[in-house]
């Protein structure tokens, strides 16, 4: 089930075999990344491109620290709309992104589970 | 330590960094946003390496690689621009405004180590450089024998001293002082002893005088000091200390104590003095009041001659007499 959003082992060769920093990381993204979706969401529905631009650009730095191919992919399609101020679709895009950003975080809870239960 | 910034507004990015970085033996400043960067370069003991994120608020990266670029600060800072667009034009963009290299996010740790090694052999090598440099301006401007202002150097001092007091008029103290008897001490205990005995003169000239005087070795066993501020009287007490530091205890080599004495002379300019003296001019006095010193039976300071013509012949043709 986690396998399939994030790669595991790639994910812990990026903080060197740290779960201590893997865990960190985890608790600053599902602290953090619902405010960034948010302003995500608050710029398609003011079709605001700037703020587009900006917000997705941003999450799509942050979600591409767990590597997850597909996420960024999501965050990335926005972005795009955003510079080239084209919203056409990004309503929908948006819908997209919230669901893959809720099986990151489903998948980065579980993460959290196995190797932070000592907090 | 390496110190290395981290500027980017996304916070987990810069937890990362940080603590890979860290794990790496640098040490990591982080900050969030561009003004706040180009602050921390800005700082005296900045950081000479910098990462930093092309889209943050307040300055972007590439307004902060400007605005370092520009300033010509002394040493280089070696920038590394983290981007996660990855058009061509962007990265040209990039490295047109000055930064030195790029890593695309999500970025692989391999590369990223490999990237800011590439940066530290640059700032190593920059390091080397400066070094070299500052050693080469050292050795340029100041005797090897002694460490003090060389001929050249000394000589620039008085000149700016002179350019200095034309302004503002304050008086100004020269003394040249040479060893007395220095060849018969090369000859006696050999050169070496010679040098030693060079080199605790200077030892004992450097302390006595303040902080602003300047010291110089103007030839083989010829001193010139400058003294800021010191007319006629305040120089000649100067020079009497200098003297008594010299021959009050002998000098103490690997042949024994060797009794060393100093002879002085004296050229000086009071406060609001019109018809100020010129470089050629100070030294030739000085030099002349030193013939005197040396004819008057040595270890002693002479004040300026009044009368100098006569002097100046008299003393070609007895130089060899020192």
């Amino acid at each position: 089930m986690t396998n399939a959003i994030i790669d595991e082992s790639e994910l812990l060769n990026r903080v060197e075999g740290d779960e201590e920093l893997l865990c960190e990381l985890i608790d600053m993204f599902l602290a953090e990344c619902g405010k960034t979706v948010q302003q995500v969401l608050d710029a398609v529905v003011h079709e605001d491109a700037a703020e587009l631009h900006r917000a997705a650009h941003k999450l799509k730095g942050t979600v591409g620290i767990f590597g997850s191919a597909e996420t960024i992919q999501a965050a990335l399609a926005l972005e795009t709309m955003g510079r080239e101020a084209n919203l056409a679709n990004a309503a929908e895009a948006s819908t997209h992104l919230q669901q893959r950003i809720e099986a990151l975080r489903n998948s980065l809870v579980a993460l959290r589970e196995k190797y932070c239960t000592k907090s | 330590m390496y110190k290395v910034l981290i500027a980017d507004d996304d916070r987990l990015s810069c937890k990362l960094l940080g603590s890979l970085l860290t794990k790496w033996g640098y040490e990591a400043e982080i900050v969030h946003d561009g003004v706040a960067a180009l602050a921390k370069l800005k700082q005296p003991d900045a950081p000479q390496m910098a990462i930093l994120d092309w889209m943050m608020p307040g300055l972007d990266g590439i307004q902060v690689i400007q605005a370092v670029r520009s300033s010509g600060y002394e040493t280089y800072t070696y920038i590394l621009l983290l981007t996660s667009k990855d058009q061509k034009g962007d990265l040209l963009d990039g490295l047109n405004a000055g930064a030195d290299d790029y890593l695309k996010k999500p970025f692989d740790n391999d590369e990223l180590r490999a990237r800011v090694r590439a940066g530290k052999r640059i700032l190593d090598l920059q390091a080397a450089l400066i070094d070299v440099r500052d050693n080469l301006q050292f050795s340029a401007s100041h005797d090897s024998l002694t460490g003090l202002w060389n001929r050249g150097a000394i000589l620039d001092k008085l000149n700016q001293e002179l350019a200095r007091r034309k302004r503002t008029g304050d008086p100004l103290g020269v003394v040249m002082a040479d060893i007395d008897h220095f060849k018969k001490i090369n000859d006696t205990y050999g050169h070496l002893i010679g040098d030693a005995v060079l080199r605790e003169v200077t030892r004992r000239l450097s302390a006595a005088v303040r902080l602003y005087d300047a010291v110089g070795r103007y030839g083989g066993e010829e001193f010139l000091m400058i003294f800021p501020g010191c007319g006629a009287a305040r120089l000649a007490t100067s020079a009497e200390r200098l003297r008594h530091c010299i021959a009050e205890d002998p000098v103490e080599t690997d042949k024994g104590q060797i009794q060393v004495t100093l002879s002085l002379g004296l050229a000086s300019a009071e406060q609001g003095e019109k018809n100020s003296q010129g470089c050629d001019s100070f030294i030739r006095t000085a030099d002349e009041a030193l013939y005197l010193a040396k004819v008057n039976g040595r270890n002693r300071v002479e004040p300026t001659v009044m009368a100098v013509e006569a002097v100046g012949q008299r003393r070609d043709s007895s130089l060899g007499a020192r």
